[in-house]
């Protein structure tokens, strides 16, 4: 069996928080149902070319704030969904939100649909921290919505943090960790503010109006996240991921594992037999090129070995347990060892990297540099 | 022609009085070239010399000109450098000469180049005519600069010719002064051959050409030449002259200037300032003055990537083609692997030839920080000249070090005196000489280390006078000095590649800005990199470059992998750019640290 995930995306918010550079635009209600059309003709002309044995284990619907559709439309995805994929009886369907943008109503809906894993963007449960963020909820907000996912009926539930933040002190984040363990998420992701080109935040740091703490500090909110959330009983299982036994978000894992994945949407990635793709970002370009091709692809890529190799260690060393070796030189029939010799001997003597006879994993001093360790095996 | 009506002369200036200007209007008031013809410049016509506004090579133009009087005249006119890189080339150029006009910015007045160069012909006993540029311009005050001429350099200046090359006021007078005041050229052409050899270059159809002043004798198309310093014997192809545009001639006699194509295919054969005399009946003496000129300025040139090793080796083959002033040897450095070690007349000729190298070549090249030729004198007496500090450590039984001296010239507004004296002291300068211009303007001569001055003197010099002062150098001799190596180790290794040698009262300075220049730099690694600065066995300086301890890992967001392996790959590619020495990386621009330590 081929085993593969679907990832939908959907490209609208409520308002563009400064630091986003994903592929949001304001939501457009008139726009919607075209669009989700659109996704269901790309999504049937895939099914009708899929392999016959292949399943689908996870559908993760991304953003954009997927919560911006009307009820109505997010069920439509799913059961056409199910009714033109193979989908496994216990299939992961994950969907993102907003507290803005959340509804008991809406969240009920959405679980008797079927929808069966809620990832809410909170960020953080300071006011103030939100604001500079530019998030247009409270953290109130934050904590009703999550109560309301719990009265909706979802028990596969995740918390997105973030750190680094400006005007962050270590008892805010502090803080913000305790607010979140408190609400017992069965798994949590804290990221790392990243200042991406093209940002509203690109701009205010370039002019030396947004002020972020140092590396040392940035440090050690990373710490404390990994000291305070396997404390309370998550795994710490990827670099900014957290979560309770048996609750490993299985749709991330199969990037992790640079398994196959359909993307559907404006803007959406895939990775199938060696190719990746993407498609066209702007939502009216998409629906107009889906509706007249059936196809809205803006860029394609087949893979080199070498570019291959370097991506799954790039995507598998994100993860604690690291790459599998077996695996690794049955994929790419290549010897380990004897090809990373260099770099391998390089990164253990100093500590960056644990190696034993079939795994490859990062050290802790690893993993907060996990970029410079990864580019070392890149080529 | 009858001799009698040559006239063979130069220009000379201080840079950017109007030189290149003034030559354009006597060619287009010549009839040298149409004016629809005319480019800005017309002589400075290599790509660089362009862009930057200045004339590297000289280059000649013969013109015919007719007085008044209706009396026809050949005029040889010979376009020098300027720049102090390329001095060598405006002797031998002079050396070519009767006359020379010296131009003098009506605004600016007497400069350091001017004092320079007129030396440079007064030397040779031109006839001088000064020329006052640039009366057109409102603040023009040619009576303070025939004072100048008169006070100061000692020249009559009462009949000094009034220009606007821009506006071409005073060309005619100019071109009648010419006739009138240089004299025609000497020699016989009935004696045995004997040519200066003055200026020459690369041709990729004719192969070397070259520029000759017939001091006696005739040459003639067919003739057997010998070039007497190379000791090459070749036959005469081609004879003729520019107008710029240029003419073939049968002969060229005494007192010609003209143009010679005789099968040379290699510059460096073809050495300024030789004697060119006929292989059947030679001269006995050759002309006076020749000499080897001699590289000043050394700096390793190396390959980014290994790869383009032969491609360098091959582009400075083709390079020595043309510029036979530059040399270049094979040489290893334990940091930087296999390269080449050049030499240049200065610094301007160095940025010139390394943005030639990758501009026409397309090889990209890491520079490491120039030095100057030391001279090592043995116990034994043996004396050692050596052009890479690296170097020294190879030599025993050192007796004493010896470094370059120049004179070097500085004129600036009289304001300035303690600011231009507290400079020269610091660079360890003696001042030999100081003398009032006029009652605001000064002039002071100072022996100094080329070494202090060859990097960032002038610099310092203008942004401590508000680009008042200006300045220039010839070189004297070599002096004793408290010399010592100064080396830098990252993490331990000695990086042969930035070492360096120094006056030991400024080693421990030096050491110290070199080291901090470094660390800034660097750019933080995985790996903490300590940075030492050390004489002998001395660590006089320390830094370190903290290792980096996080990075901001961000998500692969919605599975756009292609996105973030691309970002790493960037990096990677900028990384590889760096030179790998141990397990620390080096920016290029890291080997010219010891160009960004402020003053010294
Ligand atoms: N106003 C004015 N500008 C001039 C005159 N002669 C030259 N220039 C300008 O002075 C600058 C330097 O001239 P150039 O001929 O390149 O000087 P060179 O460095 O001596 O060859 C150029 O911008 C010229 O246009 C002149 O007679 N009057
Ligand atoms: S909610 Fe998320 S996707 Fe939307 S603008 Fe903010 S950060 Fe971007
Ligand atoms: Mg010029």
């Amino acid at each position: 069996m081929n085993s593969l995930g679907i990832y939908i995306h959907i490209p609208y918010c409520l308002h563009k928080c400064g630091y986003c550079d994903f592929n949001s635009h304001v939501a457009r209600e008139k726009e919607m149902p075209d669009y989700v059309s659109a996704l269901l003709k790309e999504m049937e002309i895939a099914s009708n070319e899929m392999d016959i044995d292949s399943e689908i284990v996870s559908i993760f619907l991304g953003g954009g704030t997927p919560t911006t559709l009307p009820l109505e439309l997010l069920e439509k995805i799913l059961i056409r969904s199910r009714q033109i994929f193979p989908l496994v009886p216990d299939c992961e369907i994950t969907f993102e939100a907003n507290p803005a943008s959340a509804s008991l109503e809406k969240l009920s809906g959405l679980r008797r649909i079927g929808y069966n894993r809620i990832s809410i963007g909170v960020q953080s449960f300071q006011a103030n921290e939100l604001v500079t963020l530019d998030r247009i909820h409270s953290p109130d907000e934050a904590v009703t919505a999550i109560n309301w996912a719990r009265q909706a009926g979802f028990d596969n539930l995740s918390i997105d943090l973030m750190f680094a933040l400006t005007d962050q002190t270590p008892e805010t984040w502090n803080n913000t960790l305790n607010k979140a363990l408190a609400l017992a998420p069965e798994h949590l992701s804290t990221y790392n503010l990243m200042i991406e080109p093209g940002t509203a935040f690109y701009g205010l740091q370039k002019n030396g109006k947004l002020k972020l703490p140092e590396d040392e500090q940035q440090l050690y909110y990373f710490q404390e996240s990994i000291r305070q959330l396997t404390q309370a009983g998550y795994q710490h299982y990827e670099i900014s991921n957290f979560a309770k036994p048996g609750r490993e978000c299985r749709h991330n894992k199969i990037y992790w594992n640079n398994g196959n994945t359909f993307g559907f949407g404006a803007g959406a990635a895939r990775y199938l037999n060696g190719q990746r793709s993407k498609n066209i970002n702007l939502p009216s370009d998409y629906i107009r090129q889906i509706m007249q091709n059936g196809d809205a692809t803006e860029s394609t890529e087949c893979l080199q070995t070498l570019d291959a190799m370097g991506e799954t260690l790039m995507l598998g060393l994100r993860m604690l347990e690291g790459v599998n070796i077996p695996q690794f030189e049955n994929r790419f029939k290549v010897s380990f060892h004897s090809h990373y010799q260099e770099v391998l001997k390089k990164l253990s003597r100093e500590n960056f990297i644990k190696l034993t006879e079939d795994r490859l994993a990062l050290t802790t001093k690893g993993l907060y540099l996990a970029d410079s360790v990864i580019m070392e095996f890149m080529n | 022609m009858d001799k009698k009506n040559v006239r063979n002369f130069s220009i000379i200036a201080h840079i950017d009085h109007g030189k290149s200007t003034l030559a354009d209007k006597l060619i287009l008031a010549t009839g040298g070239l149409q004016k629809r013809e005319m480019k800005e410049q017309v002589l400075d016509n290599m790509e660089l010399e362009r862009e930057r506004g200045i004339t590297i090579k000289a280059q000649t133009v013969r013109l015919s000109y007719k007085d008044a009087a209706g009396n026809p005249y050949i005029f040889n006119m010979i376009d020098t450098p300027g720049h102090v890189d390329f001095s060598y080339e405006v002797s031998r150029s002079l050396a070519a000469c009767e006359g020379a006009l010296l131009i003098v910015d009506a605004t600016q007045g007497i400069q350091a180049q001017t004092i320079a160069n007129l030396n440079l012909a007064l030397k040779i006993n031109l006839t001088i005519i000064p020329v006052i540029n640039k009366i057109d311009l409102p603040s023009a005050n040619p009576e303070a600069i025939k004072e100048q001429l008169e006070d100061i350099l000692q020249i009559e200046a009462g009949g000094a010719i009034l220009t606007s090359a821009k506006q071409g006021i005073g060309i005619d007078e100019l071109l009648q002064a010419i006739a009138d005041q240089i004299p025609p050229p000497e020699g016989d052409s009935e004696k045995p051959l004997s040519a200066l050899l003055f200026d020459a270059w690369y041709d990729a159809y004719k192969g070397v050409i070259v520029l000759v002043k017939i001091v006696e004798g005739t040459m003639r198309v067919g003739d057997p030449i010998y070039l007497m310093a190379a000791d090459k014997t070749y036959q005469v192809e081609e004879l003729g002259a520019f107008t710029p545009a240029q003419i073939k001639l049968d002969v060229l006699q005494a007192g010609d200037v003209g143009y010679v194509v005789a099968g040379i295919k290699e510059l460096g054969q073809t050495k300024i300032g030789d004697t060119i005399t006929n292989a059947k009946r030679k001269t006995p003496q050759p002309l006076q003055g020749y000499k080897e000129v001699n590289p000043m300025v050394f700096s390793g040139l190396y390959p980014i990537s290994g790869e383009q090793y032969e491609l360098l080796r091959d582009a400075l083959k083709k390079l020595m083609l043309n510029d036979a002033s530059f040399t270049y040897e094979a040489e290893t450095s334990t940091a930087l692997g296999f390269g080449f070690r050049c030499g240049f007349l200065g610094l301007l000729h160095m940025e010139i030839v390394r943005e030639r190298l990758e501009r026409e070549y397309h090889v990209e090249l890491l520079t490491t920080a120039p030095t100057v030729v030391y001279k090592i004198v043995t116990t034994d007496g043996e004396t050692i000249l050596i052009d890479n500090p690296s170097k020294l450590k190879d030599i025993k039984n050192i007796e004493h070090l010896e470094e370059p001296y120049v004179r070097g010239t500085v004129v600036a507004p009289e304001e300035y005196i303690g600011t231009i004296m507290s400079l020269a002291l610091e660079r360890r300068g003696l001042q030999t000489k100081m003398e009032y211009l006029n009652p605001q303007t000064v002039m002071l001569q100072y022996d100094l280390p080329f070494n202090e001055i060859v990097l960032d003197f002038y610099d310092r010099l203008k942004s401590a006078t508000k680009g008042y002062a200006s300045f220039d150098y010839e070189f004297l001799d070599f002096r004793s000095s408290s010399l010592v190596k100064l080396d830098i180790l990252l993490n331990g290794e000695l990086v042969d590649a930035l070492s360096l040698i120094i006056h030991k009262d400024k080693a421990y300075y030096q050491g110290r800005a070199l080291a901090k220049s470094l660390k800034e730099q660097i750019p933080q690694q995985m790996f903490e990199v300590a940075i030492q600065a050390a004489i002998g066995a001395k660590v006089v300086a320390r830094e370190t470059v903290k290792a980096l301890r996080k990075n901001v890992l961000a998500k692969c967001y919605g599975g756009d992998i292609t996105r973030k392996r691309k970002l790493l790959e960037k990096q990677k590619a900028g990384k590889k750019k760096m030179k790998q020495i141990g397990s620390v990386e080096i920016p290029q621009e890291a080997f010219l640290a010891v160009l960004r330590t402020d003053g010294k």
